[in-house]
């Protein structure tokens, strides 16, 4: 008893996971030839679970293992590809060396078949849905790609709706990714490169980039940015993103997200990095333009003066729904001889029988709304739309007729709040900018709306993003690469150079993109 | 030194333009009597051209050490000079940028924040400029082509509402006062622009020709200021003489069918054009002090230089006799006779004796 309570308060000291008969620890650890030995280690070493499946069968006399997770592997392909050969092998001299001959050589076990010689390897394998094979005999296993996992299939994007692009988004399993972005860049040029991350997770990592179009020095710099971080567990890639952001103090992002295997191919053909995360069907961009927030494929599908007029309406709802609260605000409190006259009495009137001064009004009414929008978004789906009724009871109609809020600020919260999504991507700083220009109006009018607008654009402006402005080709300008910002050409221009993001003005990255 | 900062000398050119276009939006000072509008359009294009003049010794010195400003060139001839020059220039930046900051807190206060008191004005307004005096040249070098873009399509819209309702007679004859009223006014405009030393000292920021950036500056600047001072004239006429702030109470007459009071456009602009001018002023405030403490000392040059700007900018705003007797000290053309002339026509000197010796040994 005393000898259990000793063991136990060295596990305690210890920190660590606690296994029994400690088997070989480390991803380095080599396979050997002896195969019980090998199953021992594993099951030790894989502490028993229960989603193990290990099956032992006698191909030409010799002991082979068969191992997979539950639920990895498609059962039917298993045994049409990989069991039935196995089973009716027969060879003349059937020796372990001439069984992994044949599996190397003749057998087409799985489209991916290759050979690992550690059990981290092996471990890695067998949770992305491989097949291992150990032959008694031999300090190999073979591993083949049976992938059979349960995943979302293909389907239309939820965060990114397109009138007339593909309906096709990316999903969580990276190789998905890889094959739906392949199909609609059928150059040779077009490079994956795998890599994991995540020292408990492993999980697998995709750069994906056109070697005659990227710039060496920005994969350089997203290789290493990926080789620094340190995480335990990536899940998503939200997890990644920090990590590739060049200006974590600025309000606004220069990794830009998406979810369409289209955007992603139109990003790396102009010498972008596209990070793929397993497990997540969002993408990651490096480098990315703030004008890119404003762009959509949709612009490319319409005409170009129907384009151009949608984009230029994007740029105004942005100023809208950072500055339309907080400028109403800034208006009515300090400098009311700008309304008009008729406006400013209707205006007077209604905020005359409210109890708040206006800055709290617009506060507390943006609050409420930011509410029902975060439960909206959490709600299961059948008591969704309880949300909005109530949403529209409680700002539109009680809210108004108690007298707690005037009716103009209505219009202006329901304006702010439809202009918010016609950018999605920068909802996130209009939000926290929305606040502030409505504290700073509130406090001092317009004066103090134009300092912060000085800020905001300066720290914008001072974005390098892997060396390229983020305010390119705006400014630093070039008049021609403004062909696809605030207007959207024809594509006879659009066409006329290819448009390459090393090659932007202000960039302080080389131009070149040869094959590397 | 270390790595300069690279803008495009358009970017330069638009900086210096609208930093003269400030002055024009803000007020227009009683020194010197008043000018009537034609020969105020008369004699800048001659201002110009006398700016040219003087600033050759200045181009000279610098043509030949694009990567180094003034300061540079007379640490190279004698470090003594050098840090006595860095010292003066640091000063004068300050001084530019804390009289920019008491112009800007005077409009406020005088005609649209009556009740603020300026101490909030000058203390806001100076942070969020040191703000931006530390990100560096570029990123507000870049904010300015927004602000260019913005004040030249406030331009059109104030010009749309203004031109049909003005009346050309109020552009009088600009000899009226004679030649000598033309050239005094060509000669007091040239020595009076500061931004002929703001010029030599963004020299080693930007590629390209000296002189090309000088004449596109000069010629941009003209076309604006002319633009400007006809607009004013012929919109307000002979009231424009009884205003402190003519331009603004042209913008606040302005309307344009159902908007009206187009002088919240004029304080958004000249805000946003005051933070660029600012800023940069701040900056080469800062880079010329580098040149006396150690350079790693970023932050508390900025800050050092910031106290100062709102110190001097307090004192000035404190009372308008200042402010006038500031601008009478601008109007004399010391600083930039010495800091854009003189000095770099010593350093030339100085340099073309050193090389001979140099060549002779």
């Amino acid at each position: 008893m005393l000898f259990n309570r000793m063991e136990r308060k060295l596990q305690r000291s210890a920190g660590a996971e606690y296994v029994k008969n400690s088997p070989p620890q480390g991803d380095d650890i080599r396979l050997g030839s002896d195969l019980t030995q090998n199953m021992i280690n594993i099951r030790q070493y894989l502490h028993d679970t229960a989603d193990f499946v290990n099956k032992e069968v006698l191909v030409c006399g010799q002991r082979v293992q068969l191992l997979t997770f539950e639920g990895m592997v498609s059962t039917a392909n298993m045994t049409e590809a990989l069991l039935e050969p196995l089973l009716s092998l027969r060879l003349e001299n059937p020796t372990p060396q001439s069984l992994l001959w044949w599996m190397r050589n003749e057998a087409v076990l799985a489209p991916e078949q290759k050979e690992v010689y550690s059990l981290g390897e092996l471990y890695k394998a067998l949770m992305s849905g491989f097949v291992g094979v150990l032959i008694d005999g031999v300090d190999v296993a073979v591993i083949a790609g049976i992938q059979g996992f349960a995943y979302r299939s293909v389907s239309e994007p939820d965060s990114e709706v397109n009138v007339r692009g593909s309906r096709e988004g990316l999903v969580e399993p990276i190789r998905t990714n890889m094959s739906l972005i392949r199909r609609r860049i059928k150059s040779s040029r077009l490079v994956f490169e795998l890599t994991s991350a995540g020292s408990t997770s492993k999980t697998d990592l995709c750069l994906c980039y056109l070697a005659n179009m990227v710039s060496p020095e920005i994969l350089e710099d997203v290789r290493s940015r990926l080789a620094r971080m340190d995480l335990d567990m990536i899940l998503d890639s939200g997890y990644v993103q920090p990590f590739l952001d060049t200006n974590l103090s600025s309000l606004f992002s220069n990794v830009g997200v998406t979810e369409r295997p289209d955007t992603v191919a139109a990003k790396i053909s102009e010498g972008r990095v596209v990070v793929l995360v397993d497990g997540t069907p969002f993408a990651l961009i490096v480098p990315y333009l703030f004008s890119e927030n404003f762009q959509t494929l949709d612009d490319y599908a319409h005409r170009p003066y129907y384009a151009s007029f949608i984009r230029i309406m994007k740029y105004v709802s942005f100023f809208f729904t950072i500055l339309l609260p907080g400028a109403y605000v800034a208006i009515a409190s300090f400098h009311p001889e700008l309304f008009p006259e008729a406006l400013l009495f209707n205006i007077a009137a209604a905020e005359e029988t409210t109890p708040f001064p206006l800055m709290f009004e617009a506060l507390i009414i943006h609050i409420i709304y930011e509410i029902m929008r975060e439960a909206g978004l959490r709600l299961p789906r059948p008591i969704g739309h309880a949300v909005g009724i109530v949403g529209g009871l409680v700002i539109g109609d009680a809210a108004v007729t108690a007298g707690l809020i005037g009716a103009p600020m209505v219009m202006v919260v329901a304006l702010t709040a439809i202009s918010s999504f016609v950018v999605p991507s920068l909802y996130e700083p209009v939000t926290i900018l929305r606040f502030l220009f409505i504290i700073v109006g509130g406090v001092s009018g317009l004066y103090g709306i134009t300092l912060v607008l000085c800020i905001v654009f300066v720290n914008l402006c001072a974005i390098n993003a892997y060396g390229v402005p983020a305010t390119a080709p705006a400014t630093p300008t070039k008049l021609f690469d403004l062909r696809d910002v605030l207007i959207r050409s024809s594509w006879k221009t659009l066409g006329r150079r290819t448009l390459r993001v090393q090659k932007l003005p202000g960039s302080e990255v080389g131009d070149k993109g040869g094959d590397i | 030194m270390t790595r300069n900062t690279i803008i495009s000398s358009k970017q330069v050119v638009l900086l210096l333009v609208l930093f003269r276009v400030f002055d024009l939006l803000t007020f227009v000072p009683q020194i010197g009597g008043r000018q009537n509008g034609a020969t105020v359009m008369l004699a800048l294009p001659f201002s110009y051209l006398l700016l040219a003049l003087i600033l050759v010794p200045a181009l000279l010195l610098l043509r030949g050490r694009r990567e180094g400003n003034v300061v540079d060139c007379a640490l190279a001839l004698n470090p003594a000079a050098g840090k006595v020059l860095a010292a003066l220039l640091f000063l004068f930046s300050v001084f530019a940028a804390a009289d920019t900051v008491s112009n800007f807190e005077f409009l406020l206060t005088s005609a649209i924040y009556p009740e603020t008191p300026s101490l909030f004005f000058v203390l806001t307004f100076t942070a969020v400029c040191l703000y931006g005096a530390f990100l560096g040249l570029e990123p507000v070098a870049r904010v300015n082509t927004f602000v260019f873009v913005l004040f030249v399509g406030a331009l059109v819209f104030i010009s749309a509402s203004v031109l049909p309702k003005s009346d050309f007679v109020y552009l009088k004859n600009p000899l009226q006062g004679g030649l000598s009223a033309v050239w005094g006014h060509a000669l007091s405009a040239a020595f009076s622009n500061f931004d002929a030393v703001l010029f030599l000292l963004f020299a080693p920021n930007f590629k390209g020709s000296l002189s090309k950036c000088f004449w596109g500056w000069a010629l941009l600047t003209v076309a604006m200021v002319e633009y400007l001072v006809m607009l004013l004239t012929v919109g307000l006429g002979d009231f424009a003489a009884s205003q402190m702030f003519p331009f603004y109470s042209l913008a606040a007459f302005a309307d344009l069918s159902i908007f009206q009071r187009l002088d919240s456009l004029h304080i958004t602009l000249w805000t946003f054009i005051a933070f660029v001018k600012v800023s940069v002023y701040l900056y080469f405030a800062s880079q010329c002090l580098g040149y006396l403490v150690p350079r790693r000392l970023k932050k508390t040059r900025l800050a050092a230089t910031g106290i100062l700007t709102a110190a001097g900018a307090l004192v000035i705003s404190s009372d308008l006799r200042f402010l006038t007797a500031v601008q009478k000290a601008m109007a004399t053309g010391i600083p930039v006779a010495v800091l854009a002339v003189l000095i770099p026509f010593v350093l030339l000197l100085w340099s073309l004796i050193a090389r001979r010796k140099e060549r002779a040994r």
